[in-house]
């Protein structure tokens, strides 16, 4: 079924463009609200936002393509998102990672799903926590001073619900 | 000792709330602003405290603010600037959290002063508990009208709004942000114009970092002199740090202008994590040039003593790198980190920095050449100038630097292989 805005979502959205002189600035926005229901961002999300927001379908693709937080591709259910920039990598990012390749079989892949489809783990840029290394993101929340059996347990308790 | 003196509420971790912060004396600068000062006094009070922009190219603020034109038409909007992304940064973070009454406070005394009746603060998409907070707060604050019209009857309207961010560290330069505001591509726009001429919506706007903003309530609450006594007297006041790496409390600190760097290393911070030898330190986020340990030694907290020892105090963010770390495998981390955010509008930027990237992971590869060095070494110039904005130079910082300090760790690389 093809993305649509929820009755919610959009009086949401009517409250948001009361914040702006222009519809467009609504742009990103409605595409987190958006993709926190959705999961990520395909052509009828940004059709959807597109017609909400009175703006051509380029434009909003184009807007998306820009930002590292717009999923461009399905993702599994639970998304992590480690910090691979150097402060959190001086005090073990590495070793975070090497486990989440390990544990959901991406191989030498940095990013990825595991075949389940439980876990998207991406490695992003500088997440401004830097004194709380090594931090990852999950599901939208931040997470720091990670170890692996940290790491471990979190995923372990979201696996099991 | 560091302590929190221009932001008390950062003492805490708990006492966000309106209440804890009028407790500690919270929105009385606000009164004042609005009652007893008129908006070029606020100006002036600033422009003597001689703040400096915190977001990292420390501009005197007081003196943006009068770049405004005199005279228009159109709205003039304060934006916030929340996008904190520079490595090493964590410090708006935790004002966000901790103190967003202080932020809003000082947002409002800073938009009495430059006429304007909307705010935007632009938080970066990742921070979804400062934004809570920040939400919180607005909330308070309208209900007991320290926002919104007629703020506590003294006919000065203000609204401010929050807006995210998409993860993208260029956003944090002023201009490209604007355009995300604006809901654009997030690519920083050619100057003059300058923002205060023809910002957001092509209107007059002042765009200031969390950090600037929230200071302004102690100054207007102290005056300009108490703050420039709390500093030198070229950097007047205290700074936020924050610091982190191999160190042993890393954290966000309040510090006097002027203090010696190892002082507060070593008393504040307690020195090297595990206490390992010191090898080097970022001293203002990823973007400025790199110090040996021997130049720490003299180095102290404030601009001037940055710009002599060839770096700058940038958004104060202090990255420590013990004597494990090996310095090309740190530098080829940050060279991925400005390749992956450069906007690819310059070709000098998108290019060079994607150069660096390669060329550094050759060498960590042990497959680099003597001429490799060179290579790098030359880049700068291709970057330096030739771009619309500062993220390529503050791409080259960290690899001149450490080749001019550090080269016999490049040269061992290529010598193994
Ligand atoms: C690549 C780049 C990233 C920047 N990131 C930030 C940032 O995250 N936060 C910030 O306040 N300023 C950042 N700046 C500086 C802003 O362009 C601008 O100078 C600042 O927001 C002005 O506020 P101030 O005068 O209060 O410091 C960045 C600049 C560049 C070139």
């Amino acid at each position: 079924m093809a993305f649509e805005f929820t009755e919610s979502e959009n009086q949401q959205i009517d409250r948001l463009l009361s914040c702006y002189p222009s519809k467009m600035s609504a742009t990103l926005p409605l595409l987190h609200l958006a993709q926190k229901r959705n999961g990520w961002i395909g052509p009828d999300v940004i059709e959807a936002v597109a017609r909400r927001l009175e703006l051509t379908k380029i434009h909003v693709a184009d807007v998306v393509s820009f930002y590292s937080m717009y999923h461009r591709k399905p993702v599994g259910r639970h998304v992590i998102s480690v910090c691979r920039t150097l402060c959190c990598q001086l005090v073990g990012q590495e070793s975070l990672s090497d486990y989440l390749r390990e544990r959901l079989g991406l191989g030498e892949a940095m990013n990825g799903t595991d075949e389940k489809g439980h876990f998207t783990v991406e490695h992003v840029e500088c997440l401004g926590a830097c004194g709380m290394g090594p931090v990852a993101i999950i599901d939208g929340e931040y997470h720091e001073h990670l170890t692996v059996d940290k790491l471990a347990a979190l995923m372990d308790q979201l696996e099991a619900s | 000792m560091a302590e929190f003196i221009t932001f008390p509420s950062l003492a805490y971790t708990d006492r966000a709330g309106l209440d804890a912060y009028l407790e500690l004396g919270g929105y009385r600068s606000l009164r004042k602003a609005l009652f007893d000062m008129q908006p070029e006094q606020i100006t002036q009070v600033v422009k003597d405290s001689g703040l400096r922009g915190r977001g990292g190219a420390g501009f005197p603020t007081g003196l943006k603010w009068t770049f405004l034109p005199k005279q228009t038409e159109k709205p003039v909007y304060l934006v916030c600037n929340a996008d904190e992304g520079e490595p090493g940064t964590f410090k708006d973070r935790d004002i966000l959290r901790y103190a967003p009454h202080q932020l809003i406070e000082g947002m409002v005394i800073a938009a009495r002063a430059i006429g304007s009746k909307v705010s935007y603060v632009y938080i970066r998409g990742e921070f979804t508990e400062p934004w809570r907070a920040m939400e919180k707060a607005i909330a308070e604050a309208h209900e007991s009208g320290f926002l919104g019209k007629n703020i506590l009857g003294s006919g000065f309207d203000h609204e401010l709004y929050l807006h995210p961010g998409g993860g993208a560290y260029i956003c944090g330069e002023e201009t490209a942000l604007l355009n995300s505001l604006e809901g654009r591509r997030g690519e920083p726009r050619t100057k003059p114009p300058f923002p205060a001429v023809e910002g957001l919506y092509g209107c007059p706007t002042i765009v200031n970092n969390v950090e600037t903003l929230a200071a302004v309530v102690p100054i207007v609450e102290h005056g300009a002199q108490w703050y420039v006594d709390l500093g030198t007297e070229k950097s007047p006041g205290t700074k936020l740090f924050s610091i982190c790496g191999h160190v042993q409390k890393p954290g966000v600190y309040e510090v006097k202008m002027g203090t010696p760097f190892m002082e507060f290393f070593e008393q504040d911070c307690g020195g090297v994590l595990n206490g390992k030898a010191l090898k080097a330190v970022i001293p203002g986020g990823s973007s400025v040039p790199m110090l040996t340990a021997e130049e720490c030694k003299t180095l102290c907290l404030d601009y001037e003593s940055c710009v002599e020892h060839g770096t700058m105090l940038g958004s104060g963010a202090i990255i420590v790198l013990d004597e494990t770390v090996n310095i090309p495998h740190a530098v080829h981390n940050l060279s991925k980190f400005y390749s992956h955010e450069s906007c690819g509008q310059c070709t000098p930027c998108r290019e060079g920095t994607r150069w660096y990237e390669v060329v550094l992971e050759r060498v960590l590869a042990g497959q680099g050449s003597m001429e490799d060095l060179d290579l790098l070494q030359s880049l700068g110039n291709q970057i330096n100038f030739r771009t619309i904005c500062a993220l390529g130079p503050a791409a080259v910082a960290p690899v001149e630097s450490s080749l001019a300090k550090f080269r016999s760790e490049y040269e061992a690389l290529i010598r193994e292989a």
